[in-house]
Formats: structure tokens, C-alpha cells, sequence
């Protein structure tokens, strides 16, 4: 049985060990990248079902990313994690799967990769 | 022989006299003492014909009253000298009583002499004059008597001549020589009257007249304008009449000469009482007649006598008529252009005076200093120099025209004094008359007592007072008193003490402002129609500036709103800065308080729920809670207020959902709730989610005040919506509890983000819900009674 793959994009190392813990123990496997390069080997080589994607980052941020990402890929389910609440918009722009303000509860961003997920209708593979 | 003795003593002392080189009444005088001894006679007298050959002067007389030299004339036709001059030969008279041709002559005192003696004297065939003896008895000359006189008169002839001419060159040329005075005097000075007068004094002189008379035309082409001596005043010949001589004189271009004015009947106004002879010339210059010189009355040498002018006298007068009328002519000539330099100084003096008051004027931007200025322009020395000035302005909407500004001495002491101040402060710079306008000051004029009259007179456009009709007519009005003029209206006068009086209006595109109006109170100096014409150009610029600084204060009182609205900005300009600072800040913080939280989560979930790190754990996940919301809430506060969309709001729908939110919460308190919302509330133009903000965060303060009074007290939260119509139309909702108020120390910070009595609070509620409220051009007022409660209250405009 293959576990849902989820690629989680953040600068700081700290945020993805806490996501890739936290993810971890709710039930996915879990890779990291520390930028947009990072993330698109990581992406080639690992297929992730999902990515959630930080958007304050040095070089290319989140959002620039998420654009290029979408060039090539149209399916995979990006959620992206904001300090701020006012990407609104931009995610209105972008047509991205969800958003969540980080906090370090990370209670709101699992519930809402579950939601996303259960859309796509993607669960553990049989 | 006693004869032969006297005629050589006589041709001794003759040779003496005629080598010597006397002057000819030397000559003379010696001449008859002479006569008289050799002729053995009480008299000797020698009389010579003048230019006009018709009339004998008598030049010299020894036993006669020598008063009489040179002053007696006898005609040739009369008397007995008259007779030899005509018959050319010796005559006796034995007994002068009984010749019909005798002529007593008064003034020699020849009365008491009989007989006569009389030859002529020849000078070639002509005969020149006259030497007689006379005696006090009745004589009978014999023969050898008559024959000496003759030969002795012969023999004296050619002496006599010489003498006669040297005499009268010499005379020539002091009358030349004083003519050359008086054309030096005449090209000296430029002074009408004194020209006038200096040829007065030369005519006196070298012509020995005893009246004298200059008359000068007119514009008109009249004579007018005379120069006399006092004295001459009403003599009636001498004043340009119709037909009298000097008005004859004057329109024919040409000379009289009167000898008489008793035998003279050509013209009119002559005085036929007075003996009296005349010379008349006209000036000309360059062809045309610019006066006339008219003098009178021969004198004597004891100024008793009148004797006709001779030609001589005549041409000296014409020599000066003529030597006069250049000299008037570049005398008017100059004073026209003295006229005209003066009347160019004095535009050049009025030009500076509006230059330097609206050099001034531009640094003053407050009607009253204005106004001060203006009137110190009007009064100060430099500027016009007026007296005293007051400044009424026209109220346009009441119609009422009233005392706004006065400025002088209300006596002649305080004028000193005024003055005295005043030319001290700008004694060291005369020229910088703008720099002292500058410091006129209103508030210390206003202390004057002349200004407290001033403002004391208001009267109605309509009204008769002559400052009514003045701003009525838009016309300057120059009172000149003399107590009874119908124009001086009695209310001004009284005011003033003074009838003399001009007012000037001031005038902006046909509009009477108000005006100025001036007078010399203390100099008593007239008011000219110069001085008025200053004072109209100078009201024009500055009724200009009233208008333009009147317009400027209306312009203030809307700047001070603006002001207001401006220092509003800068309060939220204030927020959005500290709102920078936040974002940055709270920003670098977010990530490292995600890591802490997550962690001390994930420990707190992995240990023991009684043991001490399980406790300790909770505490960091407890207090990186209250640094995240602090930091959502910095975040919102800076970040989104700009960005937030605005549309149409009831407020009353947002406060009764928002305070089902919270009815729960405070209902578990045991708050009462009491809402009021207003029927007729006008929608607004907000963001929705903000305005529930603002009230979620009323109502959370509302809460925590009260969670801190004691449990069981009365609680309670009034809710209020309202519209409000002040200036535009705004609504209003407020959120009052009886929490027990804020302490008056705490309330100058209760805006301030951050500050907080709250043990749990960020402090940030309150300074974010004013922020939100600036934002959208509301106010958020406090009304706070400590010990009592407190009331919010928020005032947004309405859509
Ligand atoms: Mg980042």
C-alpha cells in the first residue's frame, strides 16, 4: 500500500522538519525542498500528490513558483502556507487549491490538505 | 577903475574855472558867485535850455534859495529870461513890477528883488541859456552894466559847453552803468517778485520818479498782476483801465509821455488835481507786449516839485522796459519748469508711497495689520501726511458703515508726543518707509483715544451723512468747512471737532468697501485737491488689498478645517508608519514562533500529562497563542486597512450579528444586554468585515472592564445606533458599559498600540478599531466617567 505523497516547500529548515514531522505522523510521506530549484528536482524525482508551498522565500518566491509549476503541471494540488492573510486576491489570480496562514498549530493546514485531497478524490491507493 | 578892476579879477578866476576840470555844477556855482561880486549885484542866476529846447533849467543861483537849482523850470515863451532866449539879447528890467513879461518864480524867493538883468548866453548863433542878475532896488543899468553882462555871458559860453557836455557823458555813462547793474541783477534770479521790485528800484533811481507801477499779462491776455509800492495803490491813472494809459500803452505797443497830466486829455482816469508828469512803456518781447512799466511824478530834488521826464529819462525807461521783459519772460519760463519738476517730484514721492506700501502690504496677510498700515501710510510724514485718518469699512450684508480704525492724536499734545514716538522708531532709515509700515501695529493704535471716537460712529448707506453719500456715489468729497457748509454733516464734525475734512472710498469693481477719511486737525493745513488726488490713488490699490486680504481670511477659516482634516492624516499617517514596522517585525517573527509553538506542541502531546515538562511545554504553547494573535492582529492592523473593499453597509445589521456572536459570552457574565437601533439610518460606505471588527473589539473592552468589577454586581452593555446631522450626514453606534470607567491617568494611552491594563491583552483593539475608524473618515470619540462606566462612541459618514 503506497501512502500520498506530499512535498512540503519552505526556506527555513525548522518549519520543514515541524511539517514533515507533523505531516508524517497524520498518515503521508513526506519529502522536503528548501526552494524552488530544490523543489523542482524534488518534484521529478519523488511525483508528489500534493505540495504545500511557502511563499516568503529568497530567489524565486512561492507565488512566482507556483506559476511557473503550473506551466507544465495543471492537477497536482498546491496549498499555499502565508504569514499573511491578504494573498486573497492573488490566490484568486492564481487559481491555487487552498491557502492557510501559518501558525504553529498545525491543525488548520492538515485539516484543509484533507478537504483538498478528498476533492481531487486522491486517498491511499489501494 | 573899479569895473576894469572886477573884470580882471573876473576873466582871472574865469581862466581858473574853465582850466580846473570841475564838474559843471561846481563849475556853475562858482561861475554865478562870480558874476555877482564883478556885477556888484544881490543875484546872480544861470538857467540852460534842455534837449526839447522849449523849457529853461535852472542850474545854478547865488543869493537865490539854492533848492531851486536844478529843479525851476521856465518855459521859453514865459518871462523875461524866456524873452531874451527868444530875442537873443541882453535885456534890463528896472522895476519888475511894472514889465509885463515877468514871471515870478516862487520857489528862488525872488520876490524881494526889483531890478533884472538878463543876457543870453550864445553858443554860435544858438543861444543855450540864460545868465541873469538882479537887485533889490529899482536900477537903471547904465549901459557899461549891460554891455559887461553881455561879454562876460559870451566869454563863459564855450566853458559852459564843454562843461555841459562832459556833464552830460558823464551822466550817460552812470546811467549805463547802473543799466548794466540792473542786467546783472536781472539775469541773477528767477524770483518774479523780486525782479519786479529791483525794477521798481532802478526806474526810482535813474529816472528820479516818485510813483511807479509793473503790470504783467495774464493767461488770458490780459493785464493783471501788478507790482507797485503799497503807496500806489489806488492811483486811479496808473491802474490798466479802459482808455487809461496803461492800458493804451499795452495795446498799441507803444510809449507815453506825459509832462502834465493836467493839460493832457487823450486819456482816461487821470487825476486832474495833482501835477504830475508820466512815463509809460510796454515790455516787449520777441513782438509781443508782456507788461508795462508805468511811472510817475517827476521829483524834485526836495521831492516837493513835479517836473516833466526828459528824453533822456525817457529812453532809460525804455532801455529797462526792455532789459525787464527778457528778464520775465526766463523768470516764467523757469518757474514753469520749477512747476513742473515740482509736480514730477511729487509723482515720483507718490509713486514711492504706493510702491513701499505694497512692498508692505505683501508681508501682511491679517486685515488688522493691514488696515494699521494703511493709515500709518495716510498719516505718517514720508507717506501722505495727513493728521489724523479713520478707516470705515461697508458691511454689505447689514448695510451699516462703521469706525474700524483711527489713528491720530485727539489734541495737539498728544500729536507731539505721537509723533515724536513715531519718528524715533524710523530715524536712522528714512527710505525704508515699508519696514516701518511693517511694524504698525493694530493692537497698539486701538489703545489710542482717537480711536476709540472712530469706531464709535456707524451710520447707514442710506443715510444723509456725507460718508453715506460718499460710498453711494463712489466719489471723493473734500469738506472745506467754514462752519456753514450744507455738506458738513454734523456727525462727523462732531466727531471730529473739526469741519474741514476730505473722504476718499474705497473702491473694488464698482463696490464701496468703505473709506478713508482725513484731516489736519492740529496744523489747520487746507486740504488741497492734490493732496485728495494723491489720496484716491493711493485708496485704489489699497481697497484691492482689503478685498484680497478680507478673501484670505475667509480662505483661513476653511483652511482650518483642512488644517484639522490634515492633522487627522498625519495621525493615520502616523499608524501606517508604525504599521511598516510591525509587518516587517512580525513578519521576521512568524516563522521562529511556528517552530517554537509547533515544537513545545508536539512535546507537550508526547509527554506525560502530569509531569513537570508536560506543564512547562504548555506554557510555551500557551504563550506563543498570545505572541501569534498578537501578531495576526499587528498584521491586520497594517496590511489590510488600505486594501479593504468598501461598499454599502447597514450598520444595523452588522451590530445585531456581530452581538449574536458574542450574546452567549455575556449573557454567561451576567451582562444585560440593552440594543437601540435607529429606524432611519442611512446605509455607509465601509468594509463589512472592519466595521465588525471595530464592534467585536467595543465589545471585548466592554467585557473585560467588566469581568473586573465583582461577581454579582450589575453588569451591563448598552448598544445605541443613530444618524446624526451636523454638517453632512453621518451615523453614529456606541457601545457604553459600567465597567467603572478608565482611570484618568490611563486615558491619554488607551489609542496606543500596545499599551494594555489587561493581564491577557495585546492592547491593540482599541488602536486598531480607531485606526480602521480614520480610515474611513470617522471620528471615535471617549466619553469616560471613572468610578462610573465608559461610553465608545464611533461617527462614520453616511453614503
Ligand atoms: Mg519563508
Amino acid at each position: 500500500m503506497s501512502r500520498i505523497k506530499i512535498l512540503v516547500v519552505d526556506d527555513e529548515e525548522n518549519i520543514r522538519l515541524l511539517y514533515s514531522e507533523e505531516l508524517k505522523e497524520a498518515g503521508y510521506d513526506v519529502m522536503t525542498a528548501k526552494d524552488a530549484f530544490d523543489a523542482d528536482r524534488k518534484v521529478a524525482e519523488f511525483n508528489p500528490d500534493l505540495i504545500t508551498l511557502d511563499i516568503k522565500m529568497p530567489g524565486m518566491d512561492g507565488i512566482e513558483y507556483l506559476r511557473k509549476f503550473r506551466e507544465n503541471d495543471k492537477t497536482t494540488p498546491v496549498v499555499l502556507c502565508t504569514a499573511y492573510s491578504d494573498y486573497k486576491k492573488d490566490f484568486k489570480i492564481w487559481a491555487s487549491e487552498a491557502y492557510v496562514v501559518k501558525s504553529f498549530n498545525l491543525d488548520q493546514l492538515k485539516a484543509t490538505i484533507k478537504e483538498v485531497l478528498e476533492k481531487r478524490g486522491i486517498s491511499d491507493e489501494d | 577903475m573899479k569895473v576894469k578892476h572886477h573884470g580882471e579879477e573876473f576873466i582871472e578866476q574865469l581862466s581858473g574855472i574853465s582850466l580846473s576840470r570841475l564838474y559843471l555844477q561846481d563849475m556853475l556855482d562858482r561861475l554865478t558867485t562870480s558874476v555877482a561880486t564883478v556885477m556888484e549885484s544881490n543875484v546872480c542866476a544861470l538857467l540852460l535850455l534842455d534837449d526839447s529846447r522849449q523849457t529853461l533849467l535852472l542850474m545854478s543861483s547865488h543869493g537865490l534859495d539854492k533848492r531851486a537849482d536844478n529843479t525851476v523850470r521856465i518855459k521859453v515863451e514865459q518871462g523875461v529870461s524866456g524873452r531874451v532866449v527868444r530875442e537873443k539879447r541882453t535885456i534890463a528890467v528896472n522895476d519888475v513890477r511894472t514889465d509885463p513879461d515877468y514871471h515870478l518864480v516862487p520857489e528862488t524867493g525872488e520876490e524881494w528883488f526889483l531890478s533884472m538883468l538878463a543876457a543870453p548866453i550864445m553858443d554860435g548863433e544858438e543861444c543855450v541859456g540864460v545868465i541873469y542878475i538882479q537887485n533889490t532896488d529899482q536900477t537903471e543899468y547904465p549901459d557899461s552894466e549891460i554891455e559887461k553882462l553881455s561879454s562876460l555871458a559870451k566869454s563863459v559860453a564855450g566853458s559852459i559847453r564843454v562843461a555841459w557836455r562832459l556833464e552830460q557823458t558823464r551822466r550817460k555813462a552812470e546811467v549805463l552803468s547802473e543799466l548794466n547793474d540792473f542786467a546783472r541783477f536781472c539775469s541773477s534770479t528767477n524770483d518774479i517778485d523780486q525782479i519786479t521790485s529791483t525794477i521798481i528800484n532802478y526806474a526810482s533811481k535813474l529816472i528820479g520818479s516818485k510813483i511807479e507801477a509793473i503790470w504783467l499779462t495774464s493767461d488770458d491776455d490780459s493785464l493783471s498782476g501788478s507790482h507797485y509800492p503799497e503807496s500806489v495803490g489806488d492811483i486811479e491813472w496808473m491802474r490798466p483801465i479802459r482808455e487809461g494809459i496803461v492800458a493804451h500803452s499795452f495795446r498799441n505797443k507803444e510809449p507815453v509821455r506825459i509832462d502834465d497830466i493836467n493839460s493832457e486829455t487823450r486819456f482816461e482816469g487821470l487825476d486832474r488835481v495833482a501835477k504830475c508828469s508820466v512815463l509809460c512803456h510796454p515790455m516787449v518781447f520777441h513782438e509781443s507786449v508782456i507788461g508795462v512799466i508805468c511811472v510817475g511824478d517827476r521829483k524834485a530834488r526836495d521831492g516837493e516839485y513835479c517836473y516833466p521826464f526828459s528824453g533822456e529819462e525817457d529812453n532809460t525807461l525804455a532801455a529797462i522796459a526792455q532789459m525787464s521783459a527778457e528778464a520775465i519772460v526766463r523768470a516764467g519760463i523757469h518757474k514753469q519748469l520749477a512747476e513742473n519738476l515740482n509736480e514730477h517730484r511729487r509723482n515720483v514721492k507718490e509713486l514711492t508711497i504706493l510702491f513701499q506700501l505694497s512692498l508692505a502690504m505683501q508681508r501682511t496677510i491679517s486685515l488688522d495689520d493691514l488696515l494699521a498700515m494703511i493709515l500709518s501710510c495716510v498719516t505718517v510724514g514720508e507717506g501722505l501726511g495727513f493728521n489724523r485718518a479713520i478707516l470705515f469699512l461697508h458691511d454689505e450684508g447689514t448695510g451699516v458703515i462703521k469706525g474700524k480704525l483711527g489713528l491720530g492724536p485727539s489734541s495737539g499734545v498728544e500729536a507731539e508726543n505721537i509723533w515724536m514716538a513715531a519718528s524715533e522708531g524710523r530715524a536712522n532709515n528714512r527710505a525704508d518707509l515699508a519696514g516701518w509700515l511693517v511694524k504698525s501695529n493694530f493692537a497698539e493704535i486701538t489703545k489710542s483715544r482717537f480711536h476709540q471716537t472712530a469706531i464709535s460712529y456707524e451710520t447707514s448707506i442710506h443715510s444723509q451723512e456725507s460718508l453715506a453719500k460718499v460710498l453711494r456715489n463712489k466719489k471723493p468729497l473734500n469738506i472745506k468747512g467754514n462752519g456753514e457748509s450744507s455738506l458738513s454733516d454734523s456727525g462727523l464734525t462732531q466727531l471730529l471737532q473739526n469741519d474741514q475734512y476730505a473722504i476718499v472710498p474705497l473702491i473694488v469693481r464698482d463696490t464701496a468697501l468703505g473709506a478713508i477719511l482725513v484731516d489736519n486737525f492740529v496744523t489747520r493745513k487746507e486740504i488741497t485737491d492734490s493732496d485728495l488726488e494723491i489720496l484716491t490713488r493711493f485708496a485704489a490699490p489699497a481697497a484691492w488689498k482689503i478685498q484680497n486680504v478680507k478673501l484670505l481670511e475667509k480662505l483661513a477659516s476653511v483652511n482650518t478645517e483642512l488644517l484639522n482634516m490634515e492633522r487627522q492624516m498625519a495621525r493615520v499617517e502616523k499608524f501606517l508608519a508604525l504599521g511598516e514596522i510591525h509587518a516587517e517585525l512580525a513578519h521576521e517573527l512568524k516563522n521562529p514562533l511556528t517552530s517554537i509553538g509547533g515544537f513545545a506542541r508536539r512535546l507537550e502531546k508526547k509527554l506525560d500529562g502530569g509531569s513537570d515538562e508536560h506543564y512547562y511545554s504548555s506554557i510555551i504553547v500557551n504563550e506563543v497563542e498570545r505572541l501569534e494573535s498578537l501578531l495576526t492582529n499587528t498584521l491586520e492592523v497594517t496590511k489590510e486597512g488600505s486594501d479593504s473593499t468598501l461598499q454599502s453597509i447597514d450598520l444595523n445589521s452588522v451590530v445585531e450579528q456581530t452581538v449574536d456572536l458574542y450574546w452567549r459570552a455575556m449573557s454567561e457574565m451576567g451582562i444585560r444586554i440593552s440594543i437601540s437601533l435607529a429606524a432611519d439610518l442611512p446605509p455607509i460606505n465601509a468594509d463589512y468585515s472592519r466595521i465588525k471588527q471595530v464592534i467585536i473589539n467595543l465589545l471585548i473592552n466592554a467585557m473585560e472592564a467588566l469581568s473586573k468589577s465583582e461577581e454579582g454586581t450589575y453588569r451591563m452593555v448598552e448598544i445605541r445606533t443613530e444618524s446624526v446631522h451636523d454638517n453632512r450626514s453621518a451615523v453614529r453606534f456606541s457601545v457604553s458599559d459600567n465597567g467603572g470607567g478608565i482611570p484618568p491617568s490611563h486615558i491619554k494611552d488607551i489609542f496606543n498600540p500596545y499599551f494594555t491594563t489587561k493581564p491577557t491583552g495585546t492592547g491593540l483593539g482599541l488602536s486598531l478599531s480607531k485606526k480602521i475608524v480614520l480610515l474611513l473618515n470617522g471620528v471615535m470619540e471617549i466619553d469616560n466617567r471613572p468610578g462610573v462606566g465608559v461610553t465608545f462612541s464611533v461617527t462614520l459618514p453616511a453614503s
